[in-house]
């Protein structure tokens, strides 16, 4: 199997390998658990050199396309039109494919010692490395049914995901999640239903070029109902409810795939406004996404802060990260028709963003899981000083609420100041309102760190840190200090190619058709 | 390579100069903390937390109610609220509902098409 053979098929390969992956893990859990453990690893490492090798050979040639069962892999169109199922690999789609493998593989090498005294563990694993398949296939599908699939594939690996504890609260919170999935995936297969109604076409190149043609009123209802359910699915207000009630019953393993799904919906809305409906939104959605963004952040920020529980607080912090990303996006969004370099910046923020977020709020989940596996409490009155016992801990929390927070030199700064500069010259009082944000948010960490590292020493027991799970944290810390010492570097090899490609429609159309 | 101007489209910012800032500052505080005294007794009032010149109590001061004051401020807020997020799932596809109802509205009185 020669390098250019994966670069080739590396879109297919990217969802087909955690799919085989998957089916296989219980048969491996069979012969022993170390042996299942190593099939999973060996698994996500090659699905993340492929998407890597993906994500190099588009940053150096431009876009893949993919045409699942043609005898040439970029035939897409035999007919004039295109058919099959069509896979697009840009420098969008590859960063957060390989964001998400990413995740997918830090997660695992966390749950290695994390899951080993726990029951199910072939299951969680296979579910595990489906979210991962479908993640995958949400950031590289070309067509609006294959879209809908991968959602439903990772509402349902998701759910069975939070309901890994079986306990009352986490079978109440799967519930939840499914129930809300579900409506949303109702509303999202509706409106894909209109635009195949009209267009008589599933590929999202081929409705984008005849939506530039002829527009009208059944685009906006499609557009209505498919941004409703992806914003349902990031978890932005006022759907948000969903989002701690999982995050908080989730094993923090899963919590970190949670979060990235919940970015990768805001992907798929971004890619599909940017692409398809841009005849037909104008400014208006844009300044819907402004507002709701600075909504998620008021709201997220005032219901984390009487929070007890750590996992439950995170979660509503995470709804006020998605504001960030949709203030950023939704500026960008309102001059789409001029794109002034202000426009721009708005979208490099966003984007730039979305990783950062993926990375901060990663870290802080696990090391609250960290927190819980060292001292089996989650309940933040119930811990105190736990500096004095778990340095490490400490040090790794302190560097992730430093970034959720924005403060300099941590990544979330970095892309915070391009949001903040953008909204202030679309209007001044959404920047006052993302700052505020950030400095509750600051204060709302800080009482954390206070309720939880400081004070006198914790007498409780505190067990051993695993060294895999170190390790994960580790990386994590690493990427948001260097994204925040060098953030021209994050912009410009992968914010930059990402943004150009998000922008370039009519080479998205022109590669696909 | 730290050292290259961050370039937004009306200002900059260097990381380098926070990380040389952060060192002064932990320099400083290491000077502060060298200055003070090992010169207590084990045991006696030296040692007890202060905690507004009462009587602390056995367990950590919690820092649990330290937005206090701001809850109370805001009393009528998270009234509203909280009244919001009840956590039953029929009020979570309300809000969707709602969401989609507003998206459409938006967009169509928008005059987007």
């Amino acid at each position: 199997m020669s390098v250019e053979f994966l670069i080739e098929h590396s879109p297919a390969l990217a969802i087909a390998l955690p799919l085989v992956a998957a089916f296989a893990a219980p048969l491996f859990g069979k012969l022993g658990s170390f042996l299942r453990n190593l099939w999973v690893l060996l698994m996500l490492a090659f699905t993340e050199l492929v998407v890597l090798l993906m994500g190099q050979d588009v940053l150096a040639n431009g876009a893949r396309v993919y045409a699942l069962g043609a005898s040439v892999p970029s035939l897409t169109s035999p007919f004039g039109f295109p058919i099959r199922i069509v896979l697009v690999a840009d420098a969008m789609s590859a960063l957060f494919a390989v964001t998400a493998v990413s995740i997918a593989l830090l997660a695992f090498i966390y749950s290695w010692k994390y899951m080993s005294d726990k029951g199910g563990v072939d299951k969680f694993y296979t579910l595990l490395l489906l979210l991962t398949a479908a993640m995958a296939g949400l950031c590289l599908t070309g067509d609006f049914f294959t879209l809908f699939v991968f959602l439903e594939v990772s509402s349902i690996a998701s759910a069975g995901l939070v309901a890994y504890n079986r306990s009352g609260k986490s079978l109440e919170a799967a519930f939840k999640y499914t129930v809300v999935s579900a409506v949303g995936a109702l509303f999202l297969l509706f409106g894909v239903g209109i635009l195949y109604g009209k267009y008589h076409l599933l590929n999202m190149a081929a409705i984008a070029a005849e939506m530039a043609i002829s527009s009208s009123f059944l685009d906006v209802a499609a557009l209505s109902m498919l941004a409703s359910a992806l914003l349902l699915k990031s978890g932005a207000f006022p759907v948000h409810m969903w989002k701690p009630d999982a995050y908080q019953q989730a094993p923090v393993n899963v919590t970190i795939m949670l979060v990235t799904t919940a970015l990768l919906s805001l992907y798929v809305l971004f890619r599909i406004c940017f692409t398809i409906f841009v005849p037909v939104m104008g400014s208006t959605l844009g300044w819907l996404a402004v507002v709701l963004g600075a909504a998620s952040i008021f709201v997220g920020v005032t219901m984390a802060l009487p929070q007890k529980n750590l996992r439950r607080l995170i979660g509503y912090a995470a709804v006020a990260e998605v504001g960030y990303i949709l203030m950023g996006v939704g500026t960008s969004m309102v001059s789409i028709s001029r794109m002034d370099g202000f426009a721009v910046q708005a979208l490099s923020g966003g984007v730039f963003h979305m990783i950062n977020d993926v990375l901060d709020m990663s870290l802080i989940f696990l090391v609250a899981g960290g927190i819980l596996y060292v001292t089996k409490k989650q309940d933040i009155t119930e811990l105190s000083g736990l500096g004095h016992r778990s340095g490490f801990l400490t040090v790794m929390f302190a560097i992730a609420l430093l970034a959720i927070s924005g403060m300099p030199p941590m990544n979330g700064f970095a892309s915070k100041l391009l949001i903040y500069e953008s909204v202030y010259f679309l209007n001044p009082m959404l920047a006052i309102i993302g700052i505020a944000g950030s400095m509750m948010m600051l204060a709302l960490f800080v009482k954390i760190f206070a309720s939880v590292f400081l004070g006198a020493p914790y007498r409780g027991i505190v067990a051993p840190l695993p060294l895999s799970m170190a390790f994960v944290m580790c990386v994590l810390a690493f990427f948001i200090i260097v994204f925040g010492l060098f953030p021209n570097v994050a912009l410009d090899l992968i914010v930059t190619p990402a943004v150009q490609a998000l922008l370039g429609k009519a080479a998205y159309i022109g590669g696909v058709i | 390579m730290i050292g290259r101007l961050f370039i937004t489209q009306s200002g900059m910012w260097n990381p380098l100069s926070f990380v040389v800032a952060a060192v002064i500052i932990l320099v400083i505080v290491y000077i502060i903390r060298s200055t003070g005294t090992k010169k207590y007794k084990k045991g006696t009032e030296q040692t007890v937390a202060f905690f507004s010149g009462g009587k602390a109590p056995e367990e950590n001061v919690h820092p649990e109610n330290l937005y206090w004051g701001f809850f109370e401020a805001m009393k009528r807020y998270y009234k509203w609220l909280m009244k919001f997020h009840t956590g039953i799932v029929n009020d979570y596809v309300y809000s969707f509902v709602l969401l989609v109802v507003v998206v459409a509205a938006v967009l169509l009185l928008g005059g987007a098409v």
